[in-house]
């Protein structure tokens, strides 16, 4: 029996990655169906397909044997350009878009993070190049990277955990104590792949206090006029945390 | 069959059903019993009348145990068993073990069942059923209670066909894991 398995990271898609990463939390009755729960994910089939009704025990061995190297960590760089979607400076991003980022780390779907990072960009007829407006449907969006090799990804999701976890130490003094970053730097550096993401995120959402909040943010920037929440969701995250960290030091 | 004063102890795996195979199995690798307790537990299973057991003595005791490492099973897997008009297959052109059956049996294991009858209740399915009927679980305990006075002799093969591929497949596995903690 020819099953077409995947023959290394390259050929297994993001979909495809969280729900491995899902079965990791199951407790099977049996490793044979946890076996054919992970060639059914590979498939892009169902465990109960009756392609597994006739297969022998020994091939399915065999084809797992084959797939050790499901148990490495992902070696990836960051892909700047995915489809027709390049990925964005992360400098440049916006209030409206960090929120949102924020928001899917601290629920646990940093891989939703994505569609937010990478942007559909032209150039304009003076050479610059622009991208698309924050508009665009983000299921739709998803949908499109769920089908994108997973170490085109998983790269990405570490430079932007690194970046953001220098960008929230910059201006830690805006919510944060300095007793809250303790974070275990001889622990994290042993990690690698998505546990090391995964310790990032932890860490980082252990430390965030709740003495701040977007709602306050917003309002304080605003003057309590929330028709100019909008307004705020499209300016520069860096503009807004300058003048948060500025209103901060000279008490105003 | 040992011949033990007027009483003939069953000391072959001939003599025996599956479900008493699978009761002297569970006894032989209790841990938590002496060895003559295995014994003398397994003798009980087997229906020696209480009196008999009583009077045993070392040299008798250790002459029936003797007799029980004599037996010598044939390397043949039987093929169909026919029970009540119904036939059940193992397999068709040649012996096979299916990935699915292999679940069943894996599990059956872990849910401490007895060992060769949940497998050959696995293993054998009856003619004219889908896929789907023949790995129902109540299909299974169905054919568990058909299959249980069958004599272990016949199916005792099973049971080291699977035990084989079972210990290969902890070896490799353990191969494996030695491999990638190397690299």
């Amino acid at each position: 029996m020819n099953f077409n398995l995947p023959k290394s990271w390259n050929d297994i898609t993001l979909y495809q990655y969280l729900e491995l990463q899902e079965i990791k939390k199951i407790t099977y009755n049996n490793s044979v169906d946890e076996t054919l729960e992970l060639f059914s994910i590979l498939l892009n089939t169902t465990p109960d397909d009756p392609i597994f009704d006739e297969i022998e025990i020994e091939e399915v061995w065999s084809e797992l044997d084959k797939r050790i190297w499901l148990r490495d960590n992902i070696q990836s760089s960051p892909s700047k350009i995915i489809n027709e979607f390049t990925l964005k400076n992360f400098n440049n991003i916006l209030l409206g878009e960090f929120i949102d980022l924020e928001h899917y780390i601290d629920s646990g779907n940093v891989f939703k993070i994505i569609p937010i990072l990478y942007k559909k960009t032209k150039v304009d007829d003076w050479g610059n190049t622009t991208e698309e407006p924050y508009i665009y449907s983000f299921d739709e969006r998803w949908e499109i990277f769920l089908d994108v090799p997973i170490p085109k990804i998983i790269g990405v999701i570490n430079e932007y955990l690194d970046w953001r976890k220098s960008f929230l130490s910059n201006y830690e003094n805006l919510f944060m104590k300095e007793e809250d970053l303790s974070i275990d730097e001889e622990n994290e550096t042993e990690l690698t792949g998505r546990a090391r993401i995964d310790a990032e995120i932890e860490t980082l959402n252990n430390t965030k206090k709740s003495k701040w909040s977007w709602e306050s943010i917003l309002l304080g920037l605003s003057n309590n006029d929330v028709t100019k929440f909008e307004n705020l969701f499209g300016t520069s995250l860096i503009l807004v945390f300058n003048t948060l960290s500025a209103k901060h030091v000279l008490e105003i | 069959m040992y011949k033990l004063k007027n009483y003939e102890v069953r000391t072959s795996l001939s003599e025996i059903t599956i479900e008493e195979f699978d009761k002297i199995s569970v006894i032989l690798n209790d841990e938590s019993l002496m060895s003559i307790e295995k014994y003398l537990d397994v003798l009980d299973v087997l229906k020696v009348p209480s009196d008999i057991i009583d009077d045993l003595n070392s040299e008798e005791l250790l002459a029936i145990i003797q007799d029980f490492s004599k037996y010598k099973y044939e390397d043949n897997l039987t093929q169909t068993i026919e029970l009540d008009g119904s036939v059940y297959k193992a397999w068709e052109t040649e012996p096979k073990l299916k990935a699915r059956d292999m679940a069943l049996i894996e599990q059956g294991i872990k849910e401490r069942k007895s060992f060769m009858l949940n497998l050959i209740s696995v293993i054998f399915k009856k003619e004219g059923l889908t896929n789907k009927e023949h790995w129902e679980p109540a299909h299974i305990k169905h054919k568990m209670s058909l299959f249980k006075n069958l004599n272990a002799a016949d199916y005792y093969p099973y049971v080291v066909w699977v035990s084989k591929k079972i210990i290969n497949r902890i070896e490799t596995a353990v191969d494996n894991s030695e491999i990638k903690e190397q690299e």
